[in-house]
């Protein structure tokens, strides 16, 4: 029964025009960043390395397609839980504004098989997203700009990635950004599940992840003993892929934090959704 | 008989607001089962309890012979429903949403069964369209459809006509019969409407402020036997001067100048032939069988 629901859920999900938003609007932006570089890409650069080539001398083409990548999911990643929310956000609000949830779960089916099946059906959308940006940006990047070394300019270090590293990376990128992801899906879903207007829980996941990044970003004392336990601290981890050496204990400490944080999510998703009665 | 719904002195509280309170009632095998109250009455609940949509507070459900609690998806396999309006998918079809709740009702159902109940429930020829483009009328036949497509023993329709116009409610009210008649269900009805009831249920239950007052056969429950009749006369007071104690047990009130009786409908004559001996002027004769003047009290409270 569960795949028959999934096949159901995946179905209304790519029925409804804003689900294509997302994809669009990457589409959009992947475009515009890249055409952009393409025609003043040089001068970009040399503003970005000015101070560098006056002590280091630079050679070989650093405006290559991993650059273009870096720098695109760089800005776009952070636009992604929006796009996201808008379709997880109401997928059981989205049902119980339209009545459809009374339809729903009055059929032999369990509610935790419709949690399952919206959760799966979440996830895929959200990975396809992440998918379409990695694959577009990459894709693109490398059509255009050729393949070369990456070089990542950090506030106190450079770090060169052999180019011959650089897909395996980008590939990693995309997984933790699927997982950070997936944070933002199960809070959506879990406001979701408080609600029967599916406008709150995308609002309000929206201004949570505001509110945590400002409070992330700002370096005052008190904010700093919390930034550990926020999840968007975590959900920018993926870059850490691109130092070296890697701090792979500071990224797996960032997605053991993140699971942390999904498990608990769906868990209050799974026990509200549960209990609820049904009065939409 | 055998009993499809038993209801076990069922209770829902929201807070301190008690919407339904220890109902109890029976449902039998092939029954068109009215369940008739106010606005606010508790049938919703109620009627939502026996769909496990809402958990009851205390009390047991049992639907055809077992616990709700412990057998809901063995259960639900054999429900269809509409309740309160019937929502669907609008950006899809009517075909696309059948489709789809079909394939959740735990049956598999052929395209040609789904072409069948489009057919029977009068939308052929719409069936592609999109049903943000329905009315009302085609969307709670669209309802009907619904709770029609895996051929459920028992049909559960919470205030079917709402909204729908004359002949909507006709063909409702015609389709439930043949569902009835033709295919062996058993249908719980609920509406604010007596008449809708007496028209289509063989049994019924009245309930008020979430407790049952009363429960039985509908010919029985409105029976001609016990009719509240109104005389209207020039003048009440001296109308009942002048009848000088006659019927003076059946009588039971004064509104307006309207006299009230209660009594039975082969009681009228003689009261009529008596008021025309005393030489009062009868301006009018209506009658209410007692429980649709009760109802309607109670419909008046609420509105």
């Amino acid at each position: 029964m569960i795949y028959r629901l999934l096949k159901v859920e995946l179905y209304k999900i790519f029925s409804r025009p804003r689900s294509y938003i997302g994809f669009v609007a990457i589409a959009i932006l992947v475009f515009i960043f890249q055409l952009a570089l393409y025609v003043d890409g040089k001068t970009y650069l040399t503003f970005l390395i000015q101070q560098l080539e006056s002590n280091f001398t630079i050679e070989g083409n650093i405006l290559n397609g991993y650059l273009i990548t870096y720098i695109i999911l760089q800005t776009l990643i952070v636009q992604m839980p929006l796009m996201v929310a808008l379709v997880t956000g109401d997928l059981l609000s989205g049902e119980a504004s339209a009545g459809t949830m009374r339809l729903l779960a009055t059929k032999p089916i369990s509610r935790a098989s419709i949690i399952t099946a919206k959760l799966i059906g979440g996830s895929f959308y959200t990975l396809l997203l992440v998918i379409w940006l990695g694959g577009l940006a990459l894709g693109f990047g490398l059509w255009i700009f050729k393949p070369g070394d990456l070089m990542v300019l950090s506030t106190d270090h450079i770090s060169i990635i052999p180019a011959a590293e650089c897909l395996w990376r980008f590939f990693a990128a995309c997984v933790i950004a699927f997982i950070s992801l997936s944070v933002v899906t199960t809070f959506s879903m879990m406001l979701s599940a408080f609600s029967d207007n599916s406008i709150v829980p995308i609002v309000t996941t929206m201004a949570v992840i505001i509110i945590f990044t400002i409070v992330g970003t700002l370096d005052v004392p008190l904010f700093n003993n919390i930034k550990p336990f926020l999840f968007t601290t975590h959900m920018i981890v993926w870059q850490k892929l691109f130092q070296d050496p890697l701090p792979v204990s500071k990224i797996i400490n960032s997605i053991v934090i993140m699971f942390a944080y999904i498990i608990t999510f769906l868990s209050i998703t799974y026990y509200r959704f549960i209990k609820k009665d049904i009065l939409s | 008989m055998e009993t499809v719904i038993e209801l076990n002195k069922i209770s829902k509280s929201f807070g301190a607001f008690k919407a339904v309170d220890e109902l109890s009632l029976e449902v039998y095998k092939g029954d068109v089962f009215g369940f008739l109250g106010p606005n606010g009455a508790g049938k919703s609940t109620t009627m939502r309890m026996m769909l496990s949509l809402i958990k009851p507070s205390s009390g047991s459900i049992k639907i055809f012979g077992k616990e709700l609690n412990t057998h809901r998806n063995e259960i639900m396999r054999q429900i269809g429903c509409i309740i309160e309006k019937p929502d669907f998918y609008l950006y899809m079809s009517a075909e696309k949403n059948l489709l789809l709740f079909s394939k959740l009702s735990g049956v598999s159902i052929s395209k040609n069964k789904i072409q069948e109940v489009i057919e029977l429930v009068g939308l052929k020829g719409r069936e592609k369209d999109k049903v943000k483009t329905y009315s009302h009328g085609m969307k709670q036949r669209l309802g009907i459809a619904q709770t029609l497509i895996h051929d459920p023993a028992l049909i559960i329709l919470d205030e079917p006509t709402t909204g729908l116009d004359p002949q909507g409610i006709i063909d409702i009210r015609e389709m439930i019969l043949r569902l009835k008649n033709e295919m062996g269900k058993t249908i719980i009805l609920s509406s604010h409407i007596l008449s809708e009831i007496e028209l289509v249920a063989n049994r019924m239950v009245i309930i008020n402020r979430g407790k049952q007052v009363a429960q039985g056969e509908v010919t029985q429950l409105l029976s001609t036997q016990d009719l509240i009749l109104s005389v209207e006369v020039e003048d009440g007071k001296t109308a009942l001067q002048k009848l000088n104690g006659y019927k003076k047990e059946k009588f039971s009130s004064l509104e307006n100048n309207t006299l009230k009786f209660s009594l039975s409908k082969n009681e009228i004559p003689e009261l009529v032939s008596e008021l025309n001996k005393a030489g009062i002027k009868i301006y009018g004769i209506t009658y209410r069988r007692a429980l649709e003047e009760y109802f309607l009290k109670l419909t008046h409270q609420y509105n």
